[in-house]
């Protein structure tokens, strides 16, 4: 526990949250660089595609 | 050279996911509201594949509607590993995903706002093969997606790569506040242990 709140930030202009990197703890340090992303039409569409081959 | 899939292939992918292959959900086994991973309750279930053999279901309830999926298998239920063991085949698997998916839908049946998250935990298959996402976690986002993207329930999709996490939100729920305060609780909820969801070998430095 411990996390400091601010560490995810959405960005409204990706449409992603971003870490943020300011935070200087061990933990923050670790989420640079990891963003929640939102997958568009065409992610889900590539996404899907791939399934259909099985490629696991 | 390009090959494109052969046409058993594609049809297979389009059923692959499909509910009819999912496991039988019976009642649920057990209901706990002693908080152990940060919900304020969980509902396990218990599914036998076509081997007969033994997995669980279990169902965490969070704040903000959120529901995070996840199975292991029976033998490991005492086990801190219990998430990051391949065992059966990828059909098996599969399948357990599809089942994990027909309860979402059975979930969001009874409440139009809930929200699902599932975490892909890494094994050591993955770690050997230096892989950057782990096995279960592709399962799930393309049987996800498979399987949501053409029914009629309306869900934006949310990744956290690094932490083979996946998020489906019902559209009409999603907006700036509300993926944020996930964002907030989802870190919270894991603490510290939310370096261990990212591959080792692959962590960010």
């Amino acid at each position: 526990m411990g996390f400091d709140n601010n560490k995810l930030n959405y960005d409204s202009n990706k449409n992603e949250m971003i870490s943020n990197t300011k935070v200087g703890s061990k933990i923050s340090n670790t989420l640079k660089g990891i963003f929640v992303k939102r997958l568009t039409k065409k992610d889900i569409e590539e996404i899907r595609i791939d399934s259909y081959t099985y490629t696991y | 050279m390009y090959r494109p899939p052969s046409i058993l292939k594609i049809l297979g992918g389009f059923f692959m996911f499909d509910s009819k292959y999912s496991y039988n959900l019976g009642a649920p086994l057990k209901k706990t509201s002693s908080p152990y991973e940060g919900e304020s309750k969980s509902v396990i279930y218990k599914v036998k594949t076509t081997k007969r053999i033994p997995y669980f279901i279990k169902v965490n309830y969070y704040e903000n509607d959120v529901h995070f999926i996840k199975f292991y298998h029976k033998k490991f239920e005492q086990s801190p590993n219990k998430y990051k063991m391949r065992i059966g085949n990828v059909n098996e698997m599969t399948r357990l995903v599809s089942t994990c998916i027909k309860l979402a839908v059975q979930i969001h049946d009874g409440n139009r706002n809930a929200i699902f998250g599932v975490v892909g935990q890494w094994d050591e298959v993955d770690v050997k093969k230096q892989s950057e996402i782990s096995q279960r976690y592709r399962i799930y986002i393309k049987a996800i997606l498979s399987v949501l993207t053409k029914s009629e329930k309306s869900f934006d999709y949310f990744t956290i790569e690094k932490l083979n996490t996946f998020l489906f939100i019902p559209s009409h729920m999603n907006s700036e506040e509300k993926i944020k305060k996930i964002g907030e609780n989802f870190s919270n909820i894991m603490g510290s242990g939310i370096q261990d969801l990212a591959i080792p070998n692959t962590r960010p430095t």
